[in-house]
């Protein structure tokens, strides 16, 4: 089943960014994270961060997302 | 108003769960994102501000505050940086930047590191090389050198609040005023 799409279109292409470096993303159900997103590490908690259904500044929050994917070392 | 992009080191917590992002995101952590990398949690902030410093205290009083224990350990990009680490902020090589250092290119006057006696690898304060920069137009980006201030700063007063056990700690003032 294809994953839930982000309702932010700047988030959305983030988390495709992600996903093409080898991360997964999960929905969350409720709460303000709309899902986490994990890096292909597979030491002990390799990588893995929150993402928010309504940050502050939705153009921001995707940079962030893309921040992230690039400072991962974990590889794909 | 321009915007701070710096990261806070956390401890507190080793998972992500939904009181701890809904508590942080309530506090005002809503333009970070959370994560953890190889065990650290952070919050890595994009944050519209009048200043550097307020922009980096805000944040830790909202992590702080936010009531699920959590401590700031550290503010990152660190003052604290190799040759190597100079050269990956400013776009050169390290043997570059050595050359810089040694004054065999460049207009000289590179700050000195701040160790580098007891081991070989040698430290500088980024605050100190990023003003050097500026003063020679080598690098025009302000808001980066009023960051890496406010980062010096504020790490040294995270530094101190971890030194409230030392015996005799009120002796710092004679140093802090």
């Amino acid at each position: 089943m294809p994953r839930p799409v982000h309702p932010n279109k700047h988030i959305e292409e983030a988390l495709q960014y992600a996903e093409s470096n080898g991360w997964r993303i999960e929905k969350r159900a409720r709460g303000h994270a709309w899902g986490r997103a994990y890096c292909s590490g597979r030491e002990r908690g390799a990588c893995m961060f929150s993402v928010w259904s309504t940050p502050r500044v939705p153009e921001n929050h995707a940079r962030q997302i893309r921040r992230q994917v690039d400072r991962c070392t974990h590889g794909g | 108003m321009k915007t701070y992009e710096f990261t806070l080191v956390l401890s507190g917590f080793d998972e992500l769960t939904e009181e701890l992002e809904d508590r942080l995101f309530e506090a005002g952590c809503d333009d970070a994102v959370l994560g953890i990398r190889d065990q650290t949690p952070y919050l890595d902030f994009d944050r519209e501000s009048g200043s550097a410093t307020e922009a980096v205290l805000s944040a830790i009083e909202a992590a702080e505050r936010s009531g699920v224990g959590i401590e700031v350990r550290r503010v990152e990009p660190d003052d604290l940086v190799s040759a190597a680490e100079i050269g990956g902020r400013t776009g050169r090589s390290r043997e570059s930047i050595r050359l810089l250092a040694t004054g065999k290119r460049g207009p000289g006057g590179f700050p000195r590191p701040v160790s580098g006696l007891k081991r070989r690898t040698r430290l500088w304060r980024w605050s100190e090389v990023a003003d050097w920069l500026s003063n020679h137009d080598l690098a025009d980006d302000t808001a980066e050198l009023e960051l890496a201030r406010a980062i010096a700063a504020v790490n040294g007063a995270l530094d101190l609040r971890r030194s409230r056990e030392l015996p005799g700690r009120d002796l710092l003032d004679r140093l802090v005023g």
